[in-house]
């Protein structure tokens, strides 16, 4: 601490002290950012391919107990915008590897490098083919009859769909984080997308759907502020090996824009941002309507306080939706990422939702 | 003194700074006859010298203080501009914004790919058009074995039921 009141010798040390750490400062910048920019690979927990769809692959987790709890346990990140590494993230640092090592059978699905050519890819095809035969898969391998189905952020949308059309689909238990139910209130997002002038006809023509560029500009957007503060952040812990290896990895993440597929994002936009189709019953996928109330398994619901993306009013309105009786909403401190993939994300999050399934598994 | 009451006077002195400055600087442009500027200038860096002798002798961690003054711009500014964007006429000047580059760029398109395309072709390569309808087709042959699989699957199963039903042969 460098006090001004301090007598004229305490001040120099102080001084000094205070300079010495900022000149650690500037030398851990030139080892990390300079002489050894790389940064830390991530998605590392063993598993393997089990399925494939086009560039959709569905991974399994290597088994790391003794014993595996009975229902296998699907994580559906969301589509497009960013890749599901970030749930892989560090060891250590990952949700998959914790839900892995408390005994879970995990599966992960993953969209790929959304490209043009993906652009006829909504929500019916996802809804009808990808999602059921992606289970299939899991009940053909593990031998179960039923499974804990996760959905992350619009992969919550994509699961709300699968199971507001499929009142018997073989999931025993269901877990919704940062995921959007009312996009009435969708944040910056709704101002932005949900109106008529928005041109999503003339960007999917243009692109084929939200193309890497233009998706790192919207969510930059959100936050223009944001990466100011996350190096003033890096700056401050300079000397902490560890959180510098983090927000590298964070950094590397949140730089890594995928696109949409244009029909997926036209359904977001028209049916979702702009007339809330979802929460009013009223969206129809191959005639058939996605009614929230055929979601009857028990619900885990969380959101995150300071989330920008899926304000925590947009993902509470789950819990008023569904007719689920055994239900839970939490919101917990930190933004929409940070709620499962933060600092403090394996000390909150991940045990509340580890225990929160297993009480409801029948073991 | 707490940290938190001498960053408290911290920003209290910084305010009475803006306050006294930036009445200073309205004084100067509205007074008949302009001040004297390297008098001007003085009195303002005397005022600017004066603030921060009081915030050296008033607040105890100098590095702090700044750190705390940074972070807290930050802040203010995301929500000033979170403010401003998160309006309507905000997200209608975007959606304009948006028709009017694609309708510039659908223009360049339209006159830069039939050039394109013809390089290409003399060059014997294949158009990004090309190379996207491969794709989608290659997708599509993808897509037709998952369900051909998918179908060959729903039979085993069926036909394992009816093997399972039917009574052992003696």
């Amino acid at each position: 601490m460098v006090n001004a009141t301090m007598p004229a010798p305490e001040y120099a040390a102080a001084m000094q002290a205070e300079l010495w750490q900022n000149m650690e400062r500037w030398g851990a910048w030139m080892s990390e950012f300079v002489v050894n920019p790389a940064d830390p690979p991530m998605g590392l927990t063993p598993k393997d391919v089990v399925w494939r769809r086009g560039k959709i692959t569905l991974y399994r987790y290597h088994q790391q107990t003794d014993t595996l709890h009975p229902h296998p346990y699907l994580i559906v990140p969301w589509l497009g915008i960013s890749r599901p590494y970030i749930l892989d993230m560090l060891p250590g640092h990952s949700m998959v590897e914790y839900l892995v090592q408390q005994g879970h059978d995990l599966y992960l699905l993953d969209w790929g490098e959304i490209a043009e050519e993906d652009k006829d890819l909504g929500l019916e095809d996802i809804v009808y083919k990808v999602l059921p035969r992606a289970i299939d898969e899991m009940l053909e391998l593990s031998g179960a009859e039923q499974i804990n189905l996760n959905g992350f952020c619009l992969g919550g949308v994509i699961t709300n769909c699968y199971l507001g059309l499929n009142p018997d689909a073989p999931v025993k238990n269901y877990i919704s984080i940062v995921t959007p139910v009312d996009f009435d209130h969708g944040g910056l997002f709704k101002v932005w997308l949900g109106h008529d002038e928005f041109p999503v006809d003339l960007i999917v023509e243009r692109f084929g759907g939200i193309p890497p560029h233009l998706m790192g500009v919207g969510f930059k957007m959100l936050r223009p502020t944001g990466d100011a503060t996350a190096y003033s952040g890096l700056w401050m812990n300079m000397n902490k090996k560890d959180y510098i290896t983090i927000f590298k990895a964070m950094n590397h993440w949140a730089n890594d824009f995928v696109g949409m597929p244009g029909r997926f994002f036209t359904q977001l936009q028209k049916e979702c941002y702009h007339e809330n189709k979802i929460l009013k019953g009223a969206l129809r996928l191959k005639g058939r309507r996605v009614n929230l109330k055929n979601i009857h398994q028990p619900m885990f619901v969380a959101a995150a306080s300071k989330d920008h993306i899926v304000p925590p009013r947009a993902a509470e309105a789950a819990m008023d939706a569904v007719s689920s009786t055994d239900k839970a909403y939490v919101e917990l401190p930190g933004g929409h990422i940070s709620v499962f993939s933060g600092r403090q994300a394996n000390k909150v999050l991940w045990p509340r939702l580890h225990e929160w399934v297993i009480e409801r598994s029948g073991e | 003194m707490s940290t938190q009451s001498s960053n408290d006077s911290f920003f209290e002195l910084w305010r009475d700074f803006l306050q006294q400055s930036n009445g200073f600087w309205a004084q100067a442009a509205t007074v008949p006859k302009p001040p004297d500027p390297s008098e001007a200038w003085k009195q303002f860096f005397g005022m600017w010298t004066d603030f921060w002798m009081k915030a050296m002798t008033q607040s105890p961690d100098t590095f702090q203080n700044a750190q705390k003054l940074w972070m807290e711009q930050l802040d203010t500014t995301s929500k000033g501009l979170e403010n401003v964007m998160g309006t309507e006429a905000y997200g209608s000047m975007v959606s304009k914004f948006f028709q009017e580059q694609l309708a510039w760029q659908d223009k360049t398109a339209k006159a830069a790919n039939p050039q394109i395309d013809g390089a290409l072709r003399a060059m014997n390569l294949p158009s990004r058009s090309q190379i996207d309808r491969l794709f989608e087709r290659v997708v599509g042959i993808e897509e037709r074995l998952d369900d051909l699989e998918s179908d060959s699957r729903q039979i085993r199963r069926s036909l394992k039921k009816v093997i399972d039903a039917a009574p052992p042969e003696d």
